[in-house]
């Protein structure tokens, strides 16, 4: 319902409550006003001072800042305005390193977009900035503060959405810069390496860190056997690369790109997913049945899971021990292919594509090496694969399907939709159940586990007793979640917890995207699961074999890491 | 009501005044202030340091009145006067403003923080007779865009000085682009440093709860969203969002906001 008409250049915009301020209302009227400080997920900020538009009255103002006003007409291309905003963009650019071209960002940059739709050509001003060292501290994203440009973004990600605070303004005047607290190596800090910073960088500024020169060696190495896995999120959002709909899954072109770039063999990480789903629910029906520590929370998060040790360390014991899929995946894996190896000579080199930072810190992890390697050898993110399927020149759109290889290529729909907010709850509950019927997975599916609140709730009847389950994705809203659980305001059973508001399709890996893409990221992995051979984990025929052969005695060993056990020791 | 400034410069008296309203510019020269020290003829006053601005003898016979002065950006600022003499070369001291929003003003905002670090490099050019016309023009360019682009009202404040005095006082300007400045040559007094001598992290601005009405006027123009409270009863400022733009305590009717120096 409309509640106010606008003027954006003559153009007559309604308005209503979910407008809150004059940019969004011209964008509404078709003017992108130029900007780089406004970003919809967080607050206003307000500093760049480019989005200035100018009234009826001559009266200039920042429409980021200005609230929609019935009645009002504003003009956002005067001849004022546009000398303003060349001047604050060529001060901007004079206080950049300029080295596109070598960039990490390079084409994904919102300066160089901007300063392209401005044309400026000649600077006047020298860079008279005494820049910091590049931080390469930190296992997940690296940081360039020489290509800052202080709107401020990060902070405000680090704090607003993750509760995290790690990133903060430092100095004043000409001084001010963006640092990590206390000034300190992003290593040395609590950063749970979630990334978020470097997804909402205006410029190259924090980048994932990139470790494609590993993969192409690795690739190029014939001594090396290269298994790849896939994580769900990244088939439903690296086709935005190439233009292609937020959501569409393009597992089976990525899988073609990969063998065409030097691929042995390429999984799929819902085999991963399926075994952390039997796991966790078996650990959790135990837990249930001889009163263990509830409510058990998920462990597939890294970034989830440093935060807990680091800040939270009362709740390690509800952590479940179960593996991330990713880790599941690889250990299972590397154990079978140790005879593989001695067979024929070679050594297996494990890459996991993911859409998550915090995964390359996860793999670091020592605990999770065996034989010598880590059982992940190297994460590389969506955004990195781009990168090398474009290096490759191979057009991606033309690529013919290919299927993942068997037999770590099968998955349940309950693993695809691990990409997902709610969907390893969604996932466990349906392994829970002892009703195995459709309408069983229709009622989980309409429970409230699903959407894109920041904290939901649902309960379920499992044998004798209700199960509650709660469901948290961003930081910050797991932080008021724990506090609840605390104070026994909730009073919940399973806590699935993803760090990324949205859960992993909005991983900083993936490719640059605002929540609504986001949002139909997730509705492509539920798509994927409508048509799934089987939507149950304890389905999967390839796990069922396994069990029967050996897992069933070796899983602890292989598939469970206590958390707070290794923090007693 | 009178408000408390302090006068600094070239007069007999310089220090704590309490200014009454309607007071003009010349009263507070002549009465307040002394009258000008060695004899010396007026040249120019500014009020507000570095967010406020500049008049010349034109206009001494103005009330010192933030809407009277309102045409040379003279506003309360860090409540600060400073009187100039003949002898005193206008282009030093501009400079000495611009310098000082290097350290007072926050850096949030690209337009101030960028563009007053751009016209502080400049004016040290033309001080040092290295500066063209060119150079004046970007500077006053620079000047416009901040003052109409800025966050808070420091920014907005930062090009008042430049504009009036390169206007009124042309010829210091024309003598600094063409690299001879009689004033410059004969001066031997150091130049007025701007400000009250206290550091910026020294200050805060507050409410006195006594005074204040809780009429909720500060907290609406505060842009840094630093000022909060309940209708009708005292509002308190948050000292980590305050950027000391002073915005308020120009705006207060009931002069319940001063800035305060702090121990330690």
């Amino acid at each position: 319902m409309a509640n106010g008409i606008m003027y954006v250049d003559n153009i007559r915009v309604e308005f209503d409550d979910s407008y809150k301020s004059v940019l969004e209302v011209c964008a509404k009227a078709g003017v992108e006003v130029p900007n780089f400080c406004f970003h919809s997920d967080l607050s206003v900020y307000g500093a760049c001072r480019m989005c200035m538009v100018e009234d009826d009255k001559g009266n200039i103002e920042a429409a980021c800042q200005m609230a929609p006003k019935d009645g009002l007409k504003i003009r956002t291309n005067t001849s004022r305005l546009l000398r303003y905003r060349r001047t604050i963009m060529e001060l901007i650019l004079a206080a950049h390193c300029r080295d596109c071209t070598t960039c990490e960002k390079n084409r994904a940059c919102r300066l160089q977009d901007m300063a392209m739709r401005f044309g400026i050509h000649d600077l006047r001003f020298a860079d008279t900035r005494d820049l910091p060292p590049v931080d390469h501290s930190s296992k997940a994203i690296t940081v360039d503060m020489s290509k800052c440009i202080l709107c401020g973004d990060c902070v405000r990600v680090c704090e607003e959405m993750q509760g995290m605070s790690i990133l903060k303004f430092i100095g004043r005047g000409p001084d001010l810069r963006i640092a990590a607290t206390g000034d300190a190596q992003l290593s040395e800090t609590h950063c749970v390496s979630c990334g978020q910073c470097s997804a909402v960088c205006t410029t190259g500024a924090i980048t994932v860190k990139n470790e494609i020169g590993l993969a192409w060696k690795a690739l190029h190495d014939p001594t090396k056997r290269v298994v790849f896995q896939i994580a769900p999120a990244v088939r439903v959002a690296l086709g935005e690369a190439y233009r292609l709909p937020p959501g569409e899954n393009v597992l089976d072109q990525l899988v073609t790109a990969l063998k065409i770039m030097g691929a042995d063999e390429v999984y799929d990480t819902i085999f991963g997913a399926d075994l952390t789903v039997r796991e966790e629910g078996a650990e959790f029906l135990e837990r249930l049945e001889n009163g263990g520590v509830l409510p058990l929370m998920t462990s597939c998060c890294p970034a989830w899971v440093r935060y807990v040790e680091q800040e939270r360390p009362e709740f390690l014991k509800n952590l479940s021990s179960a593996l991330s899929p990713m880790q599941m995946f690889a250990t299972v894996l590397k154990d079978h292919y140790q005879a593989k190896d001695a067979e024929d000579g070679r050594t297996t080199y494990h890459i996991a594509i993911m859409p998550c930072t915090a995964k390359k810190m996860e793999a670091a992890r020592p605990e999770f090496r065996r034989f010598g390697t880590p059982n992940v050898d190297l994460v590389l993110t969506t955004q990195e694969v781009i990168k090398m399927i474009k290096e490759s020149g191979i057009h991606f759109t033309q690529l013919e399907k290919e299927s993942p290889d068997l037999p770590y290529g099968m998955g349940s729909g309950a693993a695809e939709i691990f990409g997902s907010t709610g969907g390893v709850a969604e996932a466990v509950v349906r392994f829970c159940m002892p009703e195995k019927d459709k309408n069983t997975l229709r009622m989980i599916a309409n429970s409230g586990l699903r959407g894109n609140d920041p904290i939901r709730f649902a309960t379920f009847r499992v044998g004798e007793r209700d199960v509650r389950v709660a469901v948290v994705n961003g930081l910050a809203n797991a932080k008021t979640l724990l506090d609840q659980i605390a104070a026994k305001e909730a009073e919940v059973d399973i806590v699935e917890v993803m760090s990324c508001r949205g859960g992993c399709v909005s991983g900083a890996g993936q490719p640059y995207s605002l929540m609504p893409d986001k949002l139909k990221r997730a509705e492509g992995l539920y798509e994927i699961d409508r048509s799934a051979m089987f939507k149950r984990a304890e389905r999967n025929p390839v796990l069922n074999v396994m069990y029967a052969e050996d897992l069933n005695d070796r899983h602890h060993e292989l598939l469970h890491h206590s958390y707070a056990g290794a923090h007693e020791e | 009501m009178a408000k408390s400034y302090l006068l600094k410069g070239d007069v007999n008296r310089p220090g704590r005044i309490s200014v009454e309203k309607g007071m003009t510019l010349r009263q507070i020269v002549d009465e307040l202030g002394g009258g000008m020290a060695n004899g010396k003829a007026f040249k120019a006053m500014q009020i507000g340091g570095p967010s406020g601005g500049m008049v010349t003898a034109e206009q001494l016979d103005l009330p010192l009145d933030a809407k009277a002065l309102a045409p040379w950006g003279c506003r309360r600022g860090d409540g600060v006067i400073t009187v100039l003499d003949e002898d005193r070369c206008i282009v030093v001291a501009t400079r000495g403003f611009l310098h000082a929003t290097q350290t007072d003003f926050c850096g949030k905002c690209v337009s101030c923080r960028e563009g007053t670090k751009r016209m502080s490099e400049l004016m040290n050019k033309l001080v040092g007779f290295k500066a063209d016309e060119a150079d004046v023009g970007m500077m006053l360019e620079l000047g416009e865009v901040v003052q109409m682009t800025a966050f808070c009202a420091l920014g907005k404040g930062s090009g008042s000085t430049l504009r009036v005095a390169a206007e009124a006082f042309a010829d210091d300007f024309q003598n600094h682009i063409d690299g001879e400045c009689p004033l410059c040559a004969k001066e031997t007094r150091p130049a007025i440093e701007p400000g009250d001598g206290v550091p910026y992290d020294k200050k805060q601005v507050r409410i006195d709860p006594d005074k204040c009405k809780g009429c909720s006027r500060c907290s609406r123009s505060c842009h840094a969203e630093a000022i909060s409270g309940v209708l009708k009863s005292p509002y308190v400022i948050d000292q980590s969002k305050c950027v000391k733009c002073y915005t308020c305590i120009d705006l207060c009717a009931f002069g319940a906001i001063e800035e305060v120096t702090i121990n330690g």
